[in-house]
């Protein structure tokens, strides 16, 4: 019975997983504090708004985050590099896909025209208890997108 | 005597010669890609795969990848018109320095001239900054202080990385540099939409994105737009004004675009392989195309096929090969495929129909034409798959009904032990249901 109990109080008051995001960069992507912005990403299987889009600090060891995924949710993670560039530039966000263009950045971050141009995505991930993602910064290559990964037929487990 | 001086002469004549004859037969010819018709596949599926077959026919040194009105697909062409452009630019310039400034202004108008024509696709705009510059110098020195200036104007726009300074220029010529720079209005922007999707665009060399987009931060003046789509390029020159914004829209219009359509109609509705060599010819005259080139995907049995077809200049289909693809676009596997099919078609040099089957292997099929621009062939249409025989003893007598035993369930104390059970389960479940589950992922990002 004792035990019954217990279980029932850990299914009651279960705490959210941790999901620890182990950025590394490869030998074509510069110190991040070089960078204009490291953004990062995360989109639930399915959902059409992102769950997450926000710039993360360049000078930070660890940032720790809070996303709406349930626990069980399929989910991907997208680290995103941008540089500066040279105008003219596309009125645009950086959360569009955009296709290495000159983005007009329009949200008082500096400088204002960046450019996306290194990348990290990880697999399709579901966290149910806590999990390490290893990831690599890489140079993004025209035609050959790491994000999204291959599209799932059903997002069901 | 003589007649060793004559030997020698000859000999000297078939060395000059030779080399030469040799390297006009090495020209390479130039091959017009009317695109994919991508039949059963997503459009983004279609474009990802003709974006694969372009870089791969790209990549073949016999030919030279052109699109139906003839723009240069490839970037070796363009390679050998930015040669061009860059030996009219020195020639101006020598004849500048013999002070021969009309000659001078002759060579550098061609220079633009040829830059505006064919290489606007070009993302390094460097040649047409210094032919520019040298223009307006040669202006300058002729008298023409306002074609000068307005060559500089023209310069200014396009938002160049070099600018005369007193090092490197006369002191009066630095000032109209600067008194053009002060004039400039504020910035604008061009609106870019696309007829047909899924077109790049760029601006003055720099690729921006796919439209519909708006550039920003334009410099007033004269302005290249690019669309560009895996089968062919359009450009237009926008001329952008002080603080207000130019909309463009690209429409490829014209008939080369007609004659292209014509014979993806021909795919599209079936018409028969006798209905196109009449638009293949148009399109390889057209486009000064030795071959016309054409592909689609169409669904032979139960998989989907690949199919490209190579056309003469007379329009006669010289070869169709097609082979399957089994998986995604993005995957090596397909990606094999194409490779394959293009070995086939331009280093095997195969003629008629043929297919490339699941081991890689080449096999001749002349129903292929047939597949690709009309019904398929009857008497090679594959036979209908039928239920594979259910395995031995799947099938049998019906089984016998369930005989009437009430058994176990007659006790009393089986129904106590399961309403208890029962009881407990709802509690459980209740308590799971009405607990409130996290709604949040913790992430912690460890930067390097």
């Amino acid at each position: 019975m004792k035990r019954l109990v217990l279980l029932l109080l850990m299914t009651a008051c279960s705490a959210p997983p941790n999901v620890t995001i182990d950025l590394r960069r490869s030998d074509e992507v510069p110190p991040l504090r070089g960078l204009a912005r490291l953004r990062m990403i995360v989109r639930v299987c399915d959902q059409s708004e992102l769950a997450l889009a926000q710039n993360l600090p360049l000078d930070a060891g660890t940032v720790p985050i809070e996303a709406p995924v349930n626990p069980g949710d399929l989910f991907y993670v997208w680290l995103q590099g941008w540089d500066e560039c040279n105008p003219p530039c596309v009125a645009d966000t950086p959360d569009a896909m955009s296709q290495q263009s000159c983005v007009c950045v329009d949200d008082g971050q500096t400088p204002p025209n960046q450019i996306f141009r290194y990348e990290a995505c990880s697999a399709w991930v579901r966290a149910t208890e806590d999990a390490l993602v290893p990831l690599t910064l890489a140079a993004v290559e025209p035609g050959r997108r790491l994000c999204p990964p291959t599209p799932r037929t059903s997002c069901e487990p | 005597m003589r007649r060793v001086t004559t030997i020698a002469l000859l000999l000297a004549l078939v060395v000059g010669v030779l080399p030469e004859a040799t390297a006009k037969k090495r020209k390479a010819r130039r091959y017009a890609w009317v695109g994919l018709h991508r039949g059963p596949l997503a459009p983004s599926a279609g474009r990802a795969l003709e974006t694969l077959v372009v870089d791969e026919l790209d990549g073949y040194d016999s030919f030279r990848l052109v699109d139906a009105a003839g723009h240069p697909l490839d970037g070796r062409l363009l390679a050998q018109e930015a040669a061009l452009v860059s030996k009219l630019k020195n020639e101006g310039i020598d004849r500048f320095l013999r002070f021969e400034h009309k000659a001078a202004l002759a060579k550098f108008d061609q220079a633009v001239s040829i830059f505006e024509s064919r290489l606007v696709t070009l993302q390094d705009y460097e040649l047409l900054h210094d032919t520019l510059l040298a223009k307006a110098e040669a202006q300058y020195q002729s008298g023409e202080r306002g074609a000068a200036k307005a060559t500089l104007e023209n310069l200014l726009a396009l938002g160049p990385k070099i600018a005369p300074s007193s090092r490197t220029h006369p002191a009066p010529f630095v000032k109209l540099w600067d008194t053009a720079k002060r004039e400039m209005g504020a910035v604008g922007r061009i609106a870019v939409e696309c007829a047909d999707p899924g077109c790049l665009v760029q601006v003055d060399g720099q690729r921006l994105g796919e439209a519909p987009l708006v550039a920003t931060r334009i410099i007033p003046g004269q302005h290249y737009v690019v669309a560009t789509w895996p089968h062919g390029v359009l450009q237009t020159t926008v001329r952008v004004s002080a603080g207000r914004e130019t909309a463009v829209r690209l429409e490829r219009s014209g008939p080369a675009e007609e004659a292209r359509q014509a014979l993806l109609e021909v795919i599209d509705r079936r018409l028969g392989v006798d209905a196109a060599p009449e638009h293949a010819a148009r399109i390889a005259a057209l486009a000064r195309a030795r071959n016309t080139l054409v592909a689609t995907v169409k669904i032979d049995g139960d998989a989907l096929t690949l199919v490209i077809a190579r056309h003469g200049r007379d329009g006669a289909p010289i070869a169709v090969g097609q082979a399957r693809i089994t998986e995604t676009i993005d995957s090596p596997a397909v990606s094999a495929s194409v490779k394959r099919l293009c070995a086939g078609l331009f280093v095997e040099k195969q003629r008629g129909g043929f297919e490339i089957d699941t081991n890689g292997a080449l096999v001749v099929r002349p129903s292929v034409p047939s597949l690709m621009y009309a019904s398929r062939v009857a008497s090679e249409a594959p036979t209908k798959r039928t239920a594979p025989p259910p395995p031995i003893g799947v099938v049998g007598p019906a089984p016998p009904p369930p005989e009437e035993d009430d058994g176990l369930l007659g006790e009393w104390w089986l129904w106590a032990i399961v309403g208890g059970v029962a009881v407990a389960g709802a509690t459980v479940a209740g308590v799971v249901l009405l607990s409130p589950d996290p709604t949040t992922t913790n992430f912690e990002v460890r930067l390097p």
